[in-house]
């Protein structure tokens, strides 16, 4: 084997390596947006939090109201999309996260709904909650949470 | 079954009868049963047929009593053959107190029967579906002790903070675990007259996920002791065990495997039970190394490597066996495991795997070694398991 092609071929793997452990973890769905009930009084949430949000360890608002979290079903490519691109997980280590939670009494798994219309409808209808939907153009009682750093890992 | 209906009674009326005016409640539970054959080993039993003493039951719920006030609890019921007691018991029933959860830490004091955090697949070993195969690797979740290791009685602080270096869990725990008179003859065999007591376990665990990356490390230390208080006719004399752990663990989490290990050394101590004035001393290590393939979204493929050496200073059990006659091969507990999971229904699963077992250190009762049925040192084990969930 050629010099140039021991590079070539030590590129790839490389490449493969990362394709399968980190580079994942950039998005795929556009325009994901975080929503929230129009009662949360937080604007803005750093990747940290919103991840610990959604492993549920984090459970209030600053202002101490009970954070409710909306998720899609594991299936869903949007689901997929929101655990890789904002939360830095794959959806398989969320699971266990919430397994853990569930199956070992420290608390409860978020609520999983249906679909995006659903998913509207909940977060719409309840108070301190949060969750995710694709092409938001707008709704009654929700918002849009802002992501510092964007769609980027911490 | 009539304790684990009993226990079922017990929560619920926990659960029910507590003033939950405001009351948010859930349940949760799962339903497991399998066929396990094993050959040459009292690893479930003597026979050498297929087993079906694989049954896991459980039901689990929480309700909330205040805004930072839980009551959590989970009521099982197995027939793991000798592997652990057969019946009902309850895993966990303890007061959550949220003591501070804003921004980047989170902490919560547990009171009353506590699960044990501190190892990868310690808080839910008890529940079939959470586990990457039916039988966990028995270096280091060695299911003689399973009663003992799933939980105890008295307080534990759970937390978890975030900051520049990544993502830290703790926990720390301390209490004892009550051990029946069956767990007793598991231990010791059926000739102790005696009851062991678990005076203290003292837990403390941390783990890192360095910028909230795709590695996870971890560290864990375990001291407990345990006394025996002969019976009347006994052939064992009163005494104390210590047990002293530490543990490193690692996990990796890639999109389509992981690879998960954990790797530990164990001082044991024992101070007369056998003898007047006996005292052993010794020093076990050993570890795991795991990885999975997700063929699909359902379909996952394990293989794994579990090693054991009950005495660091005599791996081979030369010395075991030239000064008690046991043989060789009951000082170490080595396995390779194969297994496929098949998640082929929402909430249904089914679990197949075979173990390809050297030594028998892992085998039960402990003291008094049950060499007659545990003629070979290589054994193997077949196992298929089915398991619903919700």
């Amino acid at each position: 084997m050629l010099k140039g092609d021991g590079l070539k071929m030590r590129n790839l793997i490389i490449s493969l390596f990362l394709g399968l452990s980190l580079n994942l973890f950039s998005s795929v769905v556009n325009a994901l947006d975080v929503i929230a009930h129009s009662s949360v009084k937080d604007e803005v949430l750093t990747k940290s939090k919103l991840r610990r949000i959604f492993i549920m360890r984090q459970t209030k608002w600053a202002d101490g109201t009970p954070i409710r979290v909306f998720v899609l079903e594991q299936r869903s490519e949007l689901h997929q999309s929101f655990c890789k691109s904002s939360l830095g997980l794959f959806p398989y280590q969320l699971e266990r996260q919430w397994n853990k939670l569930v199956y070992s009494g420290l608390g409860e798994a978020p609520t999983v709904v249906r679909d995006r219309e659903a998913m509207l409808k909940r977060v719409a209808s309840t108070p301190g909650s949060i969750g995710y939907i694709d092409d938001f153009t707008g709704a009654d009682n929700i918002k849009v949470m802002m992501l510092e750093g964007g769609n980027s890992d911490d | 079954m009539i304790r684990l209906l009993k226990l079922l009674v017990l929560i619920h009326c926990c659960f029910i009868w507590l003033p939950t005016a405001s009351a948010n409640s859930s349940w949760h539970g799962f339903v497991a049963q399998g066929v396990i054959r094993t050959n040459d080993s009292t690893f479930v039993d003597a026979e050498e047929e297929w087993s079906p003493k694989l049954t896991e039951l459980g039901i689990n719920g929480s309700v909330d009593l205040t805004p930072s006030i839980r009551l959590a609890g989970q009521a099982v019921y197995l027939n793991g053959g000798n592997r652990y007691p057969e019946g009902a018991r309850l895993d966990y029933l303890f007061f959550d107190f949220d003591i501070y959860d804003k921004g980047e830490l989170n902490l919560n004091l547990h009171l009353g029967r506590y699960k044990n955090y501190h190892w990868i697949y310690s808080a839910t070993r008890d529940v079939p579906h959470t586990r990457p195969s039916i039988i966990l690797p028995q270096s280091v979740y060695f299911d003689g002790f399973r009663d003992i290791a799933v939980g105890s009685d008295g307080a534990a602080l759970v937390g978890s903070y975030s900051n520049n270096i990544g993502e830290w869990e703790f926990n720390w725990s301390y209490g004892n675990s009550p051990v029946s008179r069956k767990q007793t003859e598991i231990f010791f065999s059926e000739l102790s007259q005696g009851n062991i007591e678990q005076d203290f376990t003292h837990q403390l665990s941390v783990f890192l996920r360095p910028k909230a990356g795709p590695l996870q490390l971890g560290i864990s230390l375990l001291d407990s002791d345990f006394s025996y208080e002969s019976g009347e006719q006994d052939i064992l004399r009163d005494g104390i065990a210590t047990s002293q752990r530490v543990m490193f663990t690692l996990q990796y989490a890639a999109e389509k495997w992981d690879l998960t290990s954990e790797i530990m050394q164990e001082r044991v101590v024992f101070r007369g039970i056998l003898a007047d004035g006996f005292l052993q001393d010794t020093k076990g290590q050993g570890g795991y190394i795991q990885g999975r393939y997700f063929l699909s979204r359902d379909i996952t493929l394990l293989a794994r490597l579990d090693m054991l050496d009950g005495d660091k200073d005599d791996r081979g059990g030369d010395f075991l066996q030239a000064t008690t006659g046991i043989p060789d091969y009951f000082g170490f507990h080595d396995t390779g495991t194969i297994g496929v999971t098949w998640n082929f229904k929402q909430n249904w699963r089914i679990q197949a795997e075979f173990h390809r077992v050297k030594g028998t250190a892992r085998i039960t009762p402990i003291i008094f070694r049950d060499v007659a049925n545990n003629p070979d040192k290589y054994t193997n084990i077949f196992a298929l398991q089915a398991t619903y969930w919700f």
